[in-house]
C-alpha cells in the first residue's frame, strides 16, 4: 500500500513538472577539423538573400524572445511545484491539471534551432561578429632600421 | 514496517548529504581524430588540462579565431533533495568548464540549456550542452 502511494506520488510530481533536455548541438562546420562544410543548399532562399545586418537583427530578436519565454517558464515553476506537492498529498489526480507548458517548451526548441541556423548563415556569409575572445594579440614590434621595417 | 524504515534511512541520508546542494553527471563525446590518448600509446601527446577559470563559455560561435573541436560535452546538474534550490545555468556553466578543462579546451561554444524540472534521479534537474574547442595558433 505504501509502495503504491509512493509510486502514485512520484508519478504525479513527475507529470507536474518534467525537465526539458537541452537541444542537440548543431553539426560542426566551422572548426579546422570539421567533417562537413556549409553550402547554399543548407539554407532557405530567403535566408540566403538576407544581409548581415538583417541576420544580426533577427538573432537579437530571437534571443530576446527566447530569454523572455525561458524566464516565464522558470518563474512559474515554483508555483507549479507547490501545487504538485499539495495535490500529491491531498488529491493526486489534481496534478494532471497543472499546466505542462509543452507548447512553450517546443517553442524554445524551435527558437534554438533558428538561432543555430542564423549562426551558420552568419558564418556562411562571412558576417563580422563582435569578438568574444578579446582583441587580437599585438604584432611584434619591428626594430627601426631592420629589413622588415624598410 | 521495513519499507518505512528504509524510507527513513534514505531520507536521513539525503538530508545528511544536504551539505552539497547539487550533484552532477556528465558525458563527453570526442570529435573524430580527437580521441583520448592512453599511457600505453607513446606516440600520442598527453592532454594538458587547462585552468577552468580561464575557459570561455558562450552561447555563440567564435568567428574571429580558428579553433579545433575536441568534443561535445553534456552535463546534468541535479539538486540533492526536494528542499534545495533549483540548479541554475551558472552551475551548468561551471560543470561545462570543469569538463572542458580536463579535455585541455580553451572555450566551450554554442552552449544551450534545458529547462529545470523533475528528472529521473532528482526533484530538480537542469542539463546543458556545449562544444569544447581549443584555439589554433
Amino acid at each position: 500500500m505504501h509502495l503504491r502511494n509512493s509510486l502514485l506520488l512520484i508519478a504525479c510530481l513527475g507529470l507536474a513538472a518534467c525537465a526539458r533536455s537541452a537541444p542537440e548541438l548543431p553539426v560542426d562546420y566551422a572548426s579546422v577539423n570539421a567533417q562537413s562544410t556549409l553550402s547554399e543548399a543548407d539554407f532557405e532562399q530567403a535566408d540566403i538573400e538576407a544581409t548581415c545586418n538583417e541576420i544580426a537583427a533577427e538573432r537579437t530578436e530571437v534571443t530576446t524572445s527566447y530569454d523572455t519565454l525561458e524566464r516565464q517558464i522558470t518563474s512559474s515553476r515554483e508555483d507549479e511545484q507547490a501545487a504538485g506537492y499539495l495535490s500529491a498529498v491531498l488529491f493526486p489526480p489534481a496534478a494532471l491539471a497543472i499546466p505542462q507548458k509543452k507548447e512553450e517548451r517546443a517553442q524554445l526548441d524551435e527558437m534554438q534551432s533558428r538561432l543555430d541556423t542564423l549562426t551558420a548563415l552568419s558564418r556562411f556569409k562571412d558576417c563580422k561578429q563582435a569578438s568574444l575572445t578579446g582583441p587580437a594579440p599585438e604584432p611584434a614590434e619591428i626594430p627601426v632600421g631592420s629589413k622588415e621595417a624598410q | 514496517m521495513l519499507t518505512i524504515r528504509h524510507a527513513l534511512i534514505v531520507g536521513a541520508a539525503l538530508i545528511v548529504s544536504g551539505c552539497s546542494s547539487t550533484w552532477s553527471t556528465s558525458n563527453v563525446e570526442r570529435a573524430p581524430g580527437a580521441e583520448a590518448s592512453t599511457s600505453s600509446d607513446s606516440s600520442a601527446t598527453e592532454v594538458e588540462a587547462t585552468d577552468p577559470a580561464s575557459i570561455l563559455v558562450t552561447k555563440d560561435d567564435i568567428t574571429d579565431r580558428p579553433y579545433r573541436v575536441i568534443g561535445d560535452i553534456e552535463v546534468t546538474v541535479n539538486k540533492t533533495t526536494l528542499f534545495h534550490p533549483d540548479p541554475t545555468p551558472a552551475l551548468v556553466d561551471e560543470e561545462l568548464r570543469e569538463e572542458a578543462a580536463e579535455l585541455g579546451a580553451d572555450a566551450v561554444i554554442l552552449v544551450r540549456y534545458g529547462t529545470v524540472g523533475v528528472g529521473l534521479a532528482s526533484w530538480g534537474s537542469l542539463d546543458g550542452k556545449g562544444r569544447a574547442v581549443a584555439f589554433e595558433e
